[in-house]
Formats: C-alpha cells, sequence, structure tokens
C-alpha cells in the first residue's frame, strides 16, 4: 500500500517523504478543501516548493479541490488550479461533478482523483464518474471495503484509496452532515443526547471495525492509505510510524485478529 | 396538489389500510434495508391500490439487482415507475437502461449534494439523466431548485433531514452487515439543554421537526413522514 499524507509546509513533506510516504496532498487557504485554513499550506509559493520537492523524490503530489465552488468563483480558481497543474502537481481530489465538467471543459488535464466526500457507494456510480475522467477512487468513510469489493476489483481496473483516521470517525455521511457546520461551541453528533430510553450518543465503528476496514482494505487489493492532515507534527509522525508498521504486518499476512490486536495499540489524535 | 405519504418497504401491512393520500411513497431515503424486494412491490401495488413511488437512499452494489427487477416486472413504457433517487449510480444506470420506463425524482440527499452545482450544469445534467422532480423538506432546497424551470417539486412534512448515516444507530454495526430491523415501529426524540429543539432519529436518518409548508407555487406535491418508521 502506498501512503499518501497530508503535508501543511515543505518540513512536514520532506519528513513524509523520508519516512514511508509515496504522496503528499496540500491544500490551499483560498481554494476551498474542506477543512479549516489552518491545515492548509500556507501560499502557492510553499505549494510549489513541495511540488518540487515531490519530483525529487520521485513521489507525487495532489492539490485538495474537495469542497463546492460558488459559481462566481469558478473562473479565478480555475486559473488558479491551471497555474498549479501548469507547475506540475500531479493529481487533483475533486468532489463535485460539476467542478470536475468545468475543469475539464476548460483543457484542465490532470490526474482526476474521486474524494471520499463525493457520494459514490457503488460501481454505477463510480463509471459515471470514469465518464468525467476519474483515475482513482478514495472509498468514502460510510463505505467498507466489502461492499465496495465490485469497485476495487472493477475491470478496467480503477484505482482505489482508503483513509487510515483511528483517531476520528465520523458518525454520519460526510458532506451532507449539517452538524458539520455547526455555528456553536459543540456538535449534536459529539455530545451526550438524551433520548426516552436514557442517555444516547450517535454512533461510530469502534476500533476493531476500524482495524477491519484496513484489513479488509488490504486484503482487497486497495492501493493507497490516506494519512489525514492534523494540526498536530508529532502525531503526523506517530500516524505514519503506525500505518508503516501496520502496512508491514499486512504484507506478511498477518490474521485478522491479530491485526485487530496491533491496532489497538495506535496513536489517537483529536488534532486532525 | 397532490399528496404522498412514505412508507418503508419491509413489512408491509396485512391488509389495506385506508390511507387517505393519493400515492405511497415506498421505501427510504436514509436506509437500504428499508427498500421493498420485487414481491413486496407487486404486493404493495396490489394492496394499495394506488401509484407507488420506489423511494432509494445511498445503494451498494448488492442492491441493484432487486431494483432492477423491480423496474423490469413493474415499469412499462405508459406505466412509467417512479424512483426517488439519492443514488448517483442509480441515476447513471437508469438513464442508461431504462430511461424509456422510468421517470427520476432527485432525492432530498442528492438534492442537498447537487445544490451548489450551477443552474447551466444542473439543466443539462437532469435532462440527460431523466430527472423530472426534486424532492425538497427545507425552505432553502426548495427555492435553491425552484429556480430550474421545468423541474417538478415535491415538499415532505413535516420533518427537515439533518445527518444521515450507514453505521446504524439502532443496532450499532454497518447497514450491510445484517439487519434485525429494530428500528420498525420506532423513532427516537433526541434533546440536550443547548439545542434549540429536539432532534428525531428515525431509522438511520436525524430529522428536526418543521411543520410549516413555505408559500410557493412551485410545490404540486406534499409528502406527509409518520413519526415513527412505518
Amino acid at each position: 500500500m502506498i501512503i499518501v499524507a497530508g503535508a501543511r509546509t515543505l518540513k512536514e513533506a520532506e519528513w513524509l517523504f523520508a519516512n514511508g510516504a509515496g504522496e503528499v496532498y496540500c491544500g490551499l487557504p483560498d481554494l476551498p478543501n474542506h477543512r479549516r485554513n489552518a491545515l492548509s499550506v500556507k501560499d502557492e509559493a510553499e505549494l510549489f516548493r513541495i511540488i518540487d520537492l515531490a519530483k525529487k523524490n520521485a513521489g507525487k503530489s495532489l492539490l485538495l479541490l474537495n469542497q463546492s465552488w460558488a459559481p462566481g468563483d469558478y473562473p479565478r480558481f480555475t486559473e488558479k488550479v491551471k497555474r498549479i497543474v501548469a507547475r506540475g502537481v500531479d493529481g487533483l481530489v475533486v468532489k463535485d461533478l460539476h467542478v470536475i465538467d468545468y475543469l475539464r471543459g476548460r483543457g484542465i488535464k490532470s490526474s482526476y482523483i474521486l474524494s471520499s466526500l463525493a457520494m459514490a457507494f457503488n460501481s454505477h456510480a463510480v463509471a459515471l464518474f470514469r465518464e468525467y475522467g476519474i483515475k482513482r477512487f478514495i472509498l468514502p468513510y460510510h463505505l467498507t471495503p466489502e461492499e465496495a469489493l465490485g469497485i476495487i476489483k472493477s475491470k478496467p481496473r480503477i484505482e482505489t484509496e482508503i483513509f487510515y483516521y483511528p483517531g476520528h470517525f465520523c458518525q454520519n455521511v460526510d458532506p451532507l452532515c449539517k452538524f458539520c457546520d455547526w455555528s456553536r461551541d459543540y456538535k449534536p453528533c459529539k455530545i451526550s443526547l438524551r433520548s426516552g430510553s436514557g442517555p444516547f450518543l450517535m454512533p461510530a465503528p469502534d476500533l476493531p471495525r476500524m482495524a477491519d476496514i484496513m484489513y479488509e482494505g488490504h486484503k482487497a487489493g486497495v492501493k493507497y492509505l490516506k494519512i489525514p492532515r492534523t494540526l498536530d507534527f508529532d502525531g503526523l509522525k506517530k500516524f505514519i510510524k503506525d500505518a508503516v508498521s501496520l502496512i508491514n504486518l499486512l504484507d506478511k499476512g498477518v490474521s485478522k485478529e491479530n491485526f485487530r490486536l496491533r491496532y489497538k495499540d495506535v496513536f489517537v489524535s483529536d488534532k486532525v | 396538489m397532490k399528496t404522498g405519504i412514505i412508507l418503508n418497504g419491509r413489512p408491509l401491512p396485512g391488509k389495506n389500510p385506508g390511507l387517505k393520500a393519493d400515492m405511497i411513497y415506498l421505501g427510504s431515503e436514509f436506509c437500504q434495508n428499508l427498500l421493498p424486494g420485487p414481491a413486496e412491490f407487486g404486493r404493495a401495488l396490489k394492496l394499495f391500490g394506488k401509484p407507488i413511488v420506489l423511494v432509494t437512499p445511498f445503494l451498494t452494489d448488492a442492491l441493484f439487482p432487486d431494483i432492477e427487477t423491480i423496474i423490469r416486472k413493474h415499469a412499462g413504457k405508459k406505466n412509467r415507475l417512479e424512483i426517488v433517487a439519492n443514488d448517483l449510480g442509480l441515476v447513471h444506470l437508469a438513464a442508461k437502461k431504462y430511461s424509456s420506463v422510468t421517470s427520476l425524482s432527485l432525492g432530498r440527499l442528492l438534492a442537498d449534494f447537487l445544490k451548489p452545482a450551477t443552474d447551466a450544469f444542473l439543466e443539462k445534467f437532469f435532462s440527460k439523466n431523466g430527472i423530472e422532480r426534486v424532492e425538497t423538506d427545507s425552505p432553502e432546497l426548495l427555492h435553491r431548485y425552484a429556480r430550474l424551470k421545468n423541474l417538478a417539486c415535491t415538499y415532505h412534512i413535516p420533518y427537515a433531514h439533518m445527518a444521515v448515516t450507514r453505521y446504524c444507530p439502532w443496532e450499532n454495526h454497518w447497514v450491510g452487515e445484517g439487519c434485525r430491523h429494530a428500528c420498525l415501529g420506532k423513532s427516537k426524540k433526541l434533546a440536550e439543554p443547548r439545542l434549540r429543539q429536539p432532534l428525531l432519529l428515525m431509522n438511520c436518518g436525524y430529522f428536526a421537526e418543521d411543520g410549516k409548508l413555505p408559500k410557493s407555487g412551485r410545490i404540486d406535491r406534499i409528502v406527509y413522514s409518520p413519526s415513527v418508521n412505518r
């Protein structure tokens, strides 16, 4: 499995390429990318340095475009993307059919990677996105590798990617959850609610089930493992160390039970 | 103004409950385990004696054979099957294989997902894919789609969707891992002092209650959702 890790700075990208990552992905604060600005690279100049670094390391760099654009922003965002593609970024991670359609219509040739936020849960949806030029498919959080077997093993093959995210798992399907943009200091998906039968927490898969996603994904032939961006560089290093160790175990044919046991000890962070 | 009522597809009542609606919305926009199978769909047509709209959520590959069987058995050129589609894969398949026998309505989840697109893109996409109607449940969603000509609008009352999950909140597993239908006949009111109003959990959807019907000349169908999953 190739590790695809989020980087916020050239320093992070350097460490990532030296420690097991084959690709890095970045957001820019003025191109919507589904996370707060602190998780983005500070500016285009830094992104260009990361693109150059990726090439020097025989790796790849990807640009995140996984949040919707307001129609009025299309022309200036597209100019920016054109510049970045010309500079050599290797792929664009996209979510919206209309954005992909617009970019391709303006002659922007790149490797289009379908974001996990794109609401594609089956082979027919992937076939639709393939008509728009998608070359790689990131499984949505809420689609297990077992359910996605038809996509992973499709002919012609499409590259597939899953998330590594032991510290956090959205309770609900992103990006359709209205609790995500909750403008208050709490989110209903993260607090204890009262129901007639006692306290209620919106459930999410536990660590063993998260381990199963990685185990089954590897077994099915998923090629890429996506490591989240984090506000904490030390945390990122621990994510990578754990991911490399887990991939090694999978490559050696570890049993599901033993993999779950090892997964219990992974580093967990809330700074993502 | 036509009316509809939502019923999930499993199980069907034993006899016609005499529902006062012009049509039955059969299935679920929020959980694939509440879809009628081909046999249930056929039974529903005889049982209710009213038009049945097939209501579907996000779909994994495993669900498509049954849906295609329903289309092949119960849809025809003179009697097109109306399907509420929340899945881009189903939209794509219906357009490629079943465009002459189906009529698609954009479900609430897919309507939310596509709402940021330009009007020009949506008009082209809807025309290419046989989407003739949109389901809405909030003034915001309704007004967004009311900008498009040639698109009929349904409004769902009294609940507006807030979130959907594929990790079953009733049985604590993925919806594809086997379902005991623990949610049937139930819903959960979820409260917390900081919430302005309680949320309602019904099958795999979380909802807020807002019974008001917006003033809009574009609504030509109102669909009522019961307060429990039935």
